[in-house]
């Protein structure tokens, strides 16, 4: 499989919107395409002969006769990464290619002598958003929209062939620190997708990003973090992985992802090794939520207190940086002094740089030119040092930290006292940056890449594993530890067998999985315990969605399967078939239980439509009566003995009623489960009336021995003992003690509720709104 | 001392049909022997899923507690296996 290019992109463009441009601007480019003819044309002409360009199967070729040989090689770079090639990275290609020089010192370029513009003119290339001022002078750097090429051309140019990479300084003896194999990027995707499944649900930020709560599971589910020593790590992988999942599609929907589409999964993983690269590389270009030596940010901007890099600034630095990976993949397979890498790249895009606002990254490289930035004189020199210390830095975290982390780079360091950071590309880097001209020679994969031993430890030697035979096993074995470097170890463990049973492996298959990969014979014991957890499995079997005919005469039916006396197991069937099919059976549907039950507020249960569903619900929390079935003290601590609880009771009986749950009747059912307590009993109680006198009892030093509590508003407890001497009290106070109390009846005391409610609402409403 | 059966009808009764009743989207649970349906009947945790006994060895899972039965079983430590609408 041949890949395209990395930066190429996906668009297609069959025409071009010619309204939009002036009457003598479509004539230049008519005379430019049909000839001296359209020298006399109008607007309406000009826009028809353009038009017909697009259909003319020769125009472009005749076009393409025609141009200068640099019109030429800036055609066929836009076919190399077009039809649509950004402005950075058309300027990064005509600068290295010789087909720009800048001007003499204080002096213009003319618009007409620039090869691009002069291109866009005749409409050869077009730009499809706003026209961007394409100036050029030795004082203003240049620059280009981004433009695409005209269709007619875009089939006939042929890709320009690419450029190589010459480092200006060779790079020393190096010793390799780090190389991550395919395999081990696919497994760590593999898993931080399937945990994300069994978390069941995950919390997102805008933009889709991960919560803090949600990273913090995912991290405790699938460490992949470096210990805190290694500033090399990446920072947030999980939500790196996370990012590059949503960006290969696997997660839906893409703004607010709470979905793993496992299909597209399973099809990604079981794609070449190049390709799934490629795609991760495509996604991290355009991955603006993780960033790379800063980890997860959120989804906003701020001129002045910025919270990340500009997701277009970013862009346009991944995008240059690999464009010059590109390069260096069609050079020898030398390793490269990140220092000196960078430095060249700065030199290479003079016009559009790597460039952006931010300072603070994970790993910091302590560039030697960026340590003494400030002692440079002002110059081309001072602005390299401050751009290595920032953009620079940035560039180093990509390369040596998240391409390394994605098997794209191996990272290394001079043997020299020195010991400065180098890398180079790993194979699959270079068949993922040097694509479509350089493709990954086929891999020869151990067949037997795994041991299984006797404790159901399973070790895996992934740098020899296709990473798709790795990723069967995470179906069936879990994921103990990566330790040993390229080892790592699965456990063959009964909940991640059954769960792979459940989702359609069989027992069969993982047996002759693990014969077939381990490198030694398969431990009786394991083969035994395997067979006792499929077992298992098959002794308890939940079926759902059937249908069950039950008889109480005990026939049973001849086209199911008899299951007792009288119940018979029948198909899945829709509630039509059903009654289309069985016109004298009583219907029951799981789905919707009939509304067929009234309740009194003593518990009084009746049901006159009565079915077995009903029958059983209420034997189990009912006791018989005369006239139905009554709920009482007993029989709602019976049914709790059983496991029921009291949600799901008044669940049932919400579910059963014709009519709302008499509020009387839900709280004694809650009562008689004892949540609440009630005292009845004798009490002495004074109620005095006047507010003032209350006021002056309440404080009172004489009474409050006396009393043990005040009912609000009028009403005090008085303790047991102290009654006569309370009484003797209030009439030595002039109190007149009266036999009979005053007290609002229980429909005035409702009435006082009501109105009390309604007064106290706005006030709530109110306090909602200012909140 | 009590047989199985009188146990199992203690702890999970026989469905009492009222008349001849058809149910549609119901769930059931098979075990392989009788003894594992009392070990689960047992279990209130695992019981109150289960409506009623269609034989000594399965069960009518309470309306819309399917889900629920299933995750109460793999808490308990069993693996059940799942099948929609397979019947035989």
């Amino acid at each position: 499989m041949t890949l395209a290019h990395i930066l190429r992109r996906a668009d297609t463009v069959k025409t071009i919107h010619l309204e939009g441009y002036r009457a003598d601007q479509l004539q230049r480019a008519a005379r430019f395409w049909v000839g001296n003819a359209a020298a006399k044309f109008r607007k309406d002409d000009s826009i028809k002969a353009l038009t017909d360009v697009l259909s003319d199967p020769d125009a472009g070729q005749r076009v393409f006769d025609s141009l200068s040989k640099a019109q030429q090689q800036v055609v066929s770079i836009y076919a190399r990464y077009g039809p649509t090639v950004s402005g950075a990275l058309i300027s990064a290609e005509l600068r290295n290619r010789g087909l720009i020089q800048d001007p003499e010192p204080g002096k213009y370029v003319s618009h007409r002598a620039d090869v691009v513009n002069d291109l866009r003119d005749k409409l050869a290339l077009s730009s499809s958003g706003s026209s961007t001022s394409y100036y050029s002078s030795s004082w203003y750097q240049r620059h280009y929209s981004t433009l695409t090429l005209h269709p007619a051309l875009a089939v006939v140019a042929q890709p320009i062939a690419p450029m190589s990479w010459k480092p200006s300084a060779a790079c020393g003896e190096v010793q390799s620190d780090c190389q991550r194999s395919a395999t081990e990027v696919v497994l760590d995707l593999w898993r931080v997708a399937w945990e994300l499944v069994y978390m069941g649900s995950w919390k997102t930020n805008k933009g889709g990003t991960l919560t803090k709560t949600s990273q913090n599971r995912l991290r405790k589910l699938v460490p992949l973090d470096a210990p805190d020593t290694d500033p090399m790590s990446p920072p947030d992988p999980q939500s790196l992985y996370y990012e590059l999942l949503r960006g290969i599609g696997c997660l839906a929907p893409y703004d607010e992802p709470y979905d793993l589409r496992d299909d597209l999964l399973d099809q990604h993983v079981a794609q070449p090794i190049a390709m799934q690269a490629w795609r991760w590389v495509r996604a991290w270009l355009h991955m603006h939520l993780w960033q790379d030596g800063i980890g997860v940010v959120p989804d906003r901007d701020s001129q002045r207190d910025p919270v990340r890099i500009e997701p277009s600034h970013l862009y346009q630095a991944r995008e240059l940086l690999v464009w010059g990976l590109c390069r260096v993949a069609h050079s020898d397979d030398d390793w490269l002094d990140l220092e000196t890498f960078l430095k060249d790249l700065w030199q290479a895009t003079p016009d559009d740089r790597i460039s952006f606002y931010w300072g603070r990254f994970t790993w910091d490289p302590a560039f030697e030119m960026g340590r003494r930035r400030d002692r440079f004189p002002s110059g081309d020199e001072r602005r390299l040092a401050f751009w290595l210390a920032r953009e620079g830095t940035w560039a180093a975290n990509a390369i040596m930290v998240t391409l390394v982390t994605l098997g794209l780079v191996e990272r290394g360091r001079t043997r020299d006292k020195a010991a400065r950071f180098c890398f180079r590309l790993t194979d699959l880097g270079r068949a993922v940056f040097g694509a479509p001209e350089l493709e990954m020679a086929p891999v020869s994969y151990e067949p037997q890449f795994l041991t299984v031993q006797p404790n159901f430890d399973v070790l895996v030697y992934v740098d020899q594993a296709e990473a798709a035979r790795v990723c069967d096993l995470a179906r069936f074995a879990a994921h103990a530890s990566n330790a040993g470097g390229q080892v790592r170890t699965f456990t063959l463990q009964r909940d991640m067998v059954y769960g792979a049973l459940e989702s359609g492996l069989s027992l069969d298959e993982i047996e002759s999985f693990l014969n077939r990969h381990s490198r030694t014979p398969l431990p009786d014991n394991v083969t035994r315990m395997l067979a006792e957890w499929a077992g298992k499995r098959e002794s308890l079997v939940l079926r759902t969605d059937v249908s069950l005919a039950c008889s109480p005469d005990g026939h049973t039916m001849a086209k199911g399967r008899a299951m007792g006396d009288g119940m018979t197991l029948l198909p899945k069937m829709s509630d039509s078939k059903a009654k289309k099919d069985y016109p004298q059976w009583y219907l029951v549907d799981h789905r919707q239980v009939p509304q067929t039950w009234t309740a009194s507020e003593l518990g009084l249960l009746c049901d006159d439509d009565i079915n077995s569903v009903a029958y059983q619900r209420l034997s189990e929390i009912a006791e018989h009566a005369k006239t139905g079935w009554q709920l009482t003290p007993a029989s709602i601590a019976r049914a709790r003995q059983q496991g029921m609880t009291v949600e799901r009771l008044i669940d049932w009986l919400h579910a059963h009623l014709s009519h709302d749950l008499p509020p009387v009747l839900e709280l004694a059912i809650r009562n008689w489960t004892g949540r609440a307590e009630a005292f009845a009993g004798r009490v002495h109680l004074l109620q005095i009336a006047d507010l003032k006198a209350r006021d002056a009892i309440l404080g009172s030093a004489v009474f409050e021995p006396l009393l043990a509590a005040h009912i609000p508003p009028d009403w005090f407890v008085v303790h047991d003992a102290k009654a006569a001497e309370v009484k003797r009290l209030l009439k030595t106070l002039g109190f007149a003690i009266r036999e009979a109390y005053q007290a609002l009846s229980l429909e005035a005391s409702r009435q006082a509720q009501q109105i009390e409610r309604r007064e106290v609402a706005p006030s709530k409403r109110r306090s909602r709104a200012r909140w | 001392m009590k047989t199985a059966r009188s146990r199992l009808d203690e702890l999970l009764p026989l469905l009492q049909p009222q008349g001849r009743e058809l149910h549609i989207n119901a769930a059931i649970l098979e075990v392989a022997d009788m003894a594992l349906l009392a070990e689960l009947a047992a279990d209130a945790k695992i019981r109150r899923f289960l409506l009623a006994r269609i034989s000594d060895t399965a069960a009518l899972v309470d309306p819309g507690c399917a889900e629920a039965l299933e995750a109460a079983l793999l808490t308990a430590g069993h693996t059940p296996k799942r099948l929609q609408g397979e019947w035989q």
